[in-house]
C-alpha cells in the first residue's frame, strides 16, 4: 500500500531470537518505510519487547537479518547501533534518575562529537517540551511519569535517529498524557520526517497515529495491515488482541 | 594556640589523604558497584614503583607522575586481567578475588623489597612555618593540601562538566540505557579502575613521608581508614568522602596525639562500629543503605 | 508378565537394568544422626591411632591443623550458608587464645582437679569468642556485602594495637606464656607430649565437626537457606534474618575461639603475631579452596593450610639463595601462593576441592553399569 518510491529505513527478515532454549521470535519479517509510523501490537508475551531488543542489539539473533538502510546490522554491538541511527527507548522509559533533565538529554547526543550542534538540538527539544525546559536542572527522579516519557523521547530525538524504537510509551500514564505524547509523536513525524517503530499494548492509541499495524502473536507476525484497516477488522482484533 | 593550629593542620593534611583514598574507593563503587578491597595493595604497589624512580633519579615531581601512571597501569591490569571475568552474580566473589590480589601483591612486595620501612624524602620542609610566635603549618602539609585539593577539584570537574564524566556516571547508574545511547560501558569501567588506582597511589605517596616509611603492609591500615571514611560519608557520595575524610583525619590526629599512635586502629574500629550501628548509609548518601 | 507380548518384541526389548544403590558410606547427606556420630567417632578413633605412626613434629602439625579446622569449619558455614564474609576471623581465634591463656594460667596457680584445668580454659575460650562474635555480628548483620567485610578487617587490624596498648595485661608483642595441663600421668608411658596435644586437638575438631554436621541437617539450616535465598519471603514466614545471621556469626566465632584455645594449648603461647590479617586471609583461602559451605571442604582446607607453608618453607630452604632473600621469601612466598590459589579457584573452580571430588565421584558413579 505504501508508494514504491518510499525508501525502507529498517527491515527484518526471518529473525529468530530469544532467551534460553525456546526462541521468543520465530522468523519475523518486518518493513519500516522511511518517514512512517509502524505500530507493533499483540497480547502480552507476544514478543513485542523482544523484537525491539533484538533490533537494538541487546538480544542477539540466532537467525535472520536486520538491515538499516539496506546495510546489515549483523555483528554490530549495542553501543554502535545508535551510530547507525537506531535509537531505542526501552520499556518504562529508563530515564536515569540520578542525572538531571539536561544531563539525560546530553546523554542522548553524547555519541555525536560536535558540542555546538548538541546544544542547539537540546535547546530545540526544550522548545517543544516546555515542561522539561522549566526543569532543566531537576533530577530525573523528581519527574512525573509523563514528564519522564517526554524526556525519554526528547533524549532519543537529540540522538538524531533514523528510526526511533519506542517500547510501550503509554505504560502507566494517564489517558490525557498518553494523548499528548501521541500527538507529539505524530507531530515529530510530520515536521521532521521521523521514522517510528512503536510497540504498544494499548492498540487503539497506537493505531491512531500509525500508518501500518503489525500484529505479533507468540513470536510470529500474523498480520501486516494499514492501521485503519486493522482497527476496523473485528475478527482479527478478537483473535489476537483480546477485544 | 600554636599547638591547636599545628594539630589542625596535621589533622587536615592526614584527612586530605584519607579523603583522596576514600574518593578512589567511591569512584570504583560508583563506576562498578564493586568495593575494591585491593585498593590499598594496588596503591602501595604503585608507590613502590615511584619509590624506585625516586631513589633512582632523586626527583620527587617525577615520582608523582610515575605513581599516577603506575597506578593507572595496575588498575587496567587488575580490571582487564581479573575483574572482567568475574560472574557478576555475587558481590562476595569480587571481594574474595580482591583479597587474592592483595595477597599476591603484598607477598611479592615483601619478597622484592623486604619488610623494612623505606623512608621517602620530599623536597619540602617538614618544619612548621612560624608567623610571629605562632607555628602554623609546615610547607609539606601545605603541599599535600594543595595537590589533593587540585586532584579532588579535577575529578569533580571531570564528572560534572565533561562528556566523559557524564558517560562514566551514566554507565554506573544504568548500564543498559548507557549502552543504548552509544556509551562504551566496558571502556568506562576500565577508566574508572584506572582513575581510582592512580588516585590511590598518589594518596599513598603523599602519606608515606609523614610516617615511618613505605612497607608492604602500608595498604592495610590505609584501606581500613579510607573504607571507614567512605562508609561515614556514604559509599555513593564523593562529597561525603571528602568531608568525612577531613573530619576523621582531624579526629584521628587528636586521638593519637593524646593517647599515642597505637590507639589509632582501635579508634577507627570503634568509629566504624558506631557508624554501622547508628547510620549505616553514611552522612551524605542519597540512597538508603541496603539494610538486612 | 510378557504374555501379551509376542516373541519378537520380547527379545528385542532388553531387561530393565536396576541401578545399583551406592553404599551408604558414599552418600553422607542421607545419614541418620546415629550413623553420623558413629562415623565421626570411628574417624576420631582412627585419627587417634594414626598419631602413633607420626613423628613428634608431624603430630604437632596435626594438632595445629585441627585448631585450624575448628576455625575453618565455622567460617566456611558462615560464608557459604549465610553469605557473610569475615575477613578478620583470626581475631576470634585470638580472643579464644587469650581467654584460654588467662584461664589456664589462673587455674595453674590454684589446686584444681586436672580435668578442670584441662577443660575449663577451652570452655572459657568458646564463650568469650562467641560473645565477641555476637557483638560484631550484631553491628554487621544489618548490612550486606562489603560493610561486614570491612568491619571484620578493622577488627583484626585493631587487635595488635590493643595488645600493644595494654601490654601489661596482654603481654604486648611477645604475648603471654600459657601454662597448661599436660597429659595425664598414666598415659605418659604410652604416648609422647605431641601425641597428646594432637589428641586434644582431634577431640576439639571432632566436637566441632559433629556439632556443625548436626546443625547443617537441622531446621536451623533450612532457616539459613531461606534467609539466603529470599529475605522478604523468609521474613514473611516469621524468620528473623538478622537473628539467623547473628547466631551463625556467633557460632562461627565460637568454633574459631575453640581453635584459638587449641593453638594456645599446643604452642603454650598467645601472641598477636599469630593472628594477623595475613592469617585471617589464609583462613579464607582454606575455606574457598576446600569448598565453601561444606564440612568436608573445611577438612581439605585445613590440610592445605598446614601443608602449603611447610612446602614453601622447604622450597625456600632447599634453594641456594643469599640469606637476606631467603628470609624475605620465608612467609611471603606462602602468601603469594595462597593468593594465586585463591584467585584461580574463584575463577576456575569455585566449588573448591570438595566440588571437584564430588564431580569426579559423580562421573565415576555414572560410568558403572
Amino acid at each position: 500500500m505504501t508508494a514504491t518510491t518510499t525508501r525502507v529505513a529498517l527491515s527484518l527478515q526471518g529473525v529468530v531470537a530469544g532467551y534460553g532454549q525456546e526462541p521468543a521470535l520465530h522468523g519475523v519479517d518486518l518493513v519500516v518505510p522511511e518517514g512512517s509510523i509502524v505500530a507493533v501490537v499483540g497480547a502480552n508475551g507476544a514478543g513485542k519487547s523482544t523484537l525491539l531488543r533484538t533490533i537494538s542489539g541487546l538480544l542477539p539473533t540466532s537467525a535472520g537479518d536486520i538491515r538499516m538502510g539496506g546495510v546489515s546490522l549483523a555483528g554490530v554491538p549495542v553501543e554502535e547501533r545508535i551510530r547507525r541511527g537506531i535509537v531505542h527507548v526501552p520499556e518504562r522509559r529508563q530515564v536515569i534518575g540520578e542525572l538531571t533533565v539536561e544531563e539525560n538529554l546530553r546523554l542522548g547526543a553524547l555519541w555525536r562529537g560536535d558540542r555546538a550542534e548538541r546544544e542547539t538540538d537540546i535547546a530545540e527539544v526544550c522548545e517543544f517540551f516546555p515542561a522539561l525546559a522549566a526543569r532543566r536542572k531537576a533530577l530525573g527522579s523528581t519527574l512525573s511519569g509523563g514528564e519522564r516519557q517526554m524526556l525519554a523521547i526528547g533524549r532519543a530525538f537529540v540522538a538524531h535517529p533514523a528510526v526511533m524504537l519506542l517500547d510501550e510509551p503509554s505504560l502507566g500514564l494517564a489517558p490525557k498524557v498518553v494523548s499528548d505524547i501521541m500527538t507529539m509523536l505524530a507531530w515529530l513525524r510530520a515536521e521532521y520526517g521521523l521514522t517510528i517503530l512503536l510497540v504498544e499494548q494499548n492498540v487503539r492509541t497506537a493505531l491512531s497515529i500509525a500508518d501500518t499495524g503489525v500484529v505479533l502473536n507468540l513470536g510470529r507476525v500474523v498480520a501486516t495491515r494499514p492501521a485503519a484497516e486493522l482497527e476496523a477488522d473485528e475478527q482479527l482484533r478478537h483473535l489476537y488482541l483480546g477485544f | 594556640m600554636s599547638t591547636v593550629l599545628l594539630l589542625l593542620g596535621a589533622g587536615l593534611a592526614r584527612g586530605a589523604v584519607f579523603a583522596l583514598f576514600a574518593l578512589a574507593l567511591v569512584l570504583i563503587w560508583r563506576a562498578t558497584r564493586i568495593a575494591n578491597f585491593a585498593q590499598g595493595a594496588m596503591a602501595v604497589t604503585a608507590a613502590y614503583v615511584a619509590y624506585l624512580v625516586l631513589i633512582g633519579t632523586g626527583s620527587f615531581p617525577l615520582a608523582v607522575v610515575v605513581v599516577l601512571l603506575a597506578g593507572a597501569g595496575i588498575g587496567v591490569g587488575v580490571e582487564r586481567g581479573l575483574m572482567r571475568y568475574l560472574p557478576t552474580a555475587s558481590p562476595l566473589n569480587a571481594i574474595i578475588v580482591a583479597i587474592g590480589v592483595v595477597m599476591v601483591l603484598t607477598g611479592l612486595l615483601g619478597i622484592l623489597f623486604g619488610a623494612d620501612y623505606k623512608p621517602i624524602s620530599v623536597p619540602f620542609s617538614r618544619e612548621p612555618i612560624t608567623v610571629g610566635s605562632l607555628a602554623i603549618v609546615s610547607p609539606y602539609t601545605l603541599f599535600v593540601f594543595v595537590v589533593i585539593a587540585v586532584v579532588v577539584a579535577g575529578i569533580g570537574l571531570l564528572f560534572t562538566r565533561t562528556s566523559l564524566g557524564l558517560a562514566m556516571r551514566a554507565s554506573a547508574f544504568d548500564e543498559e540505557v548507557a549502552r543504548l545511547n552509544g556509551v562504551r560501558v566496558v571502556r568506562m569501567r576500565t577508566l574508572g579502575w584506572m582513575l581510582s588506582s592512580a588516585v590511590g597511589g598518589l594518596a599513598v605517596l603523599l602519606a608515606v613521608p609523614t610516617e615511618l616509611g613505605l612497607n608492604p603492609h602500608s595498604g592495610d591500615l590505609l584501606f581500613v581508614n579510607a573504607f571507614t571514611v567512605a562508609i561515614i560519608g556514604g559509599l555513593d557520595s564523593p562529597v561525603g568522602a571528602v568531608v568525612a575524610g577531613l573530619g576523621v583525619g582531624v579526629l584521628l590526629t587528636i586521638v593519637t596525639t593524646l593517647w599515642g599512635a597505637t590507639v589509632g586502629p582501635i579508634a577507627i574500629l570503634l568509629l566504624l562500629v558506631l557508624v554501622l550501628l547508628l547510620r549505616p548509609q553514611g552522612l551524605f548518601s542519597l540512597r538508603k543503605a541496603r539494610l538486612a | 508378565m510378557t504374555g501379551t507380548r509376542d516373541v519378537s518384541t520380547a527379545s528385542a526389548a532388553p531387561a530393565p537394568v536396576r541401578p545399583r544403590r551406592p553404599h551408604w558410606l558414599l552418600t553422607p547427606s542421607s545419614w541418620t544422626p546415629l550413623q553420623r556420630w558413629g562415623v565421626t567417632a570411628l574417624g576420631l578413633v582412627l585419627a587417634l591411632g594414626a598419631t602413633f605412626l607420626l613423628d613428634p613434629y608431624r603430630n604437632y602439625l596435626l594438632a595445629v591443623g585441627t585448631a585450624y579446622l575448628c576455625a575453618i569449619a565455622g567460617l566456611s558455614l558462615l560464608v557459604g550458608r549465610t553469605g557473610q564474609l569475615s575477613l578478620g576471623h583470626a581475631a576470634f581465634m585470638a580472643a579464644g587464645a587469650y581467654a584460654f591463656a588467662f584461664t589456664s594460667n589462673a587455674l595453674a596457680d590454684e589446686s584444681v582437679p586436672s580435668l578442670v584445668h584441662l577443660y575449663a580454659p577451652f570452655l572459657v575460650a568458646i564463650v568469650v569468642a562467641a560473645a565477641l562474635g555476637a557483638v560484631v555480628g550484631i553491628a554487621g548483620a544489618r548490612l550486606h556485602g562489603p560493610y561486614l567485610a570491612g568491619l571484620t578487617l578493622a577488627l583484626v587490624l585493631a587487635l595488635p594495637a590493643l595488645t600493644s596498648l595494654m601490654s601489661d595485661v596482654f603481654g604486648g608483642d611477645a604475648g603471654l606464656y600459657v601454662s597448661v595441663e599436660r597429659r595425664p600421668e598414666w598415659l605418659s608411658q604410652l604416648i609422647a607430649d605431641e601425641q597428646w596435644q594432637a589428641w586434644v586437638g582431634l577431640g576439639a575438631a571432632a566436637l566441632v565437626l559433629g556439632v556443625l554436621a548436626q546443625l547443617v541437617r537441622s531446621p536451623y539450616a533450612i532457616r539459613m537457606q531461606a534467609v539466603r535465598d529470599d529475605e522478604s519471603a523468609a521474613r514473611l514466614s516469621g524468620i528473623d534474618p538478622r537473628a539467623t545471621r547473628v547466631t551463625m556469626f556467633g557460632i562461627s566465632a565460637a568454633t574459631a575461639g575453640l581453635g584459638g584455645g587449641v593453638l594456645a594449648y599446643v604452642t603454650q603461647a598467645a601472641s598477636p603475631g599469630a593472628y594477623s590479617l595475613s592469617f585471617s586471609l589464609f583462613l579464607l583461602v582454606a575455606v574457598v579452596i576446600g569448598g565453601v559451605g561444606t564440612l568436608a571442604g573445611a577438612v581439605w582446607g585445613a590440610v592445605v593450610l598446614v601443608l602449603v607453608p611447610e612446602l614453601t618453607s622447604s622450597i625456600t630452604e632447599a634453594l641456594p639463595l643469599p640469606a637476606e632473600l631467603s628470609q624475605r621469601l620465608d612467609g611471603n612466598l606462602a602468601i603469594v601462593v595462597f593468593g594465586v590459589i585463591l584467585v584461580v579457584v574463584m575463577l576456575v573452580a569455585p566449588r573448591g576441592i570438595n566440588g571437584a571430588v564430588g564431580s569426579l565421584v559423580g562421573r565415576l558413579r555414572r560410568r558403572r553399569p
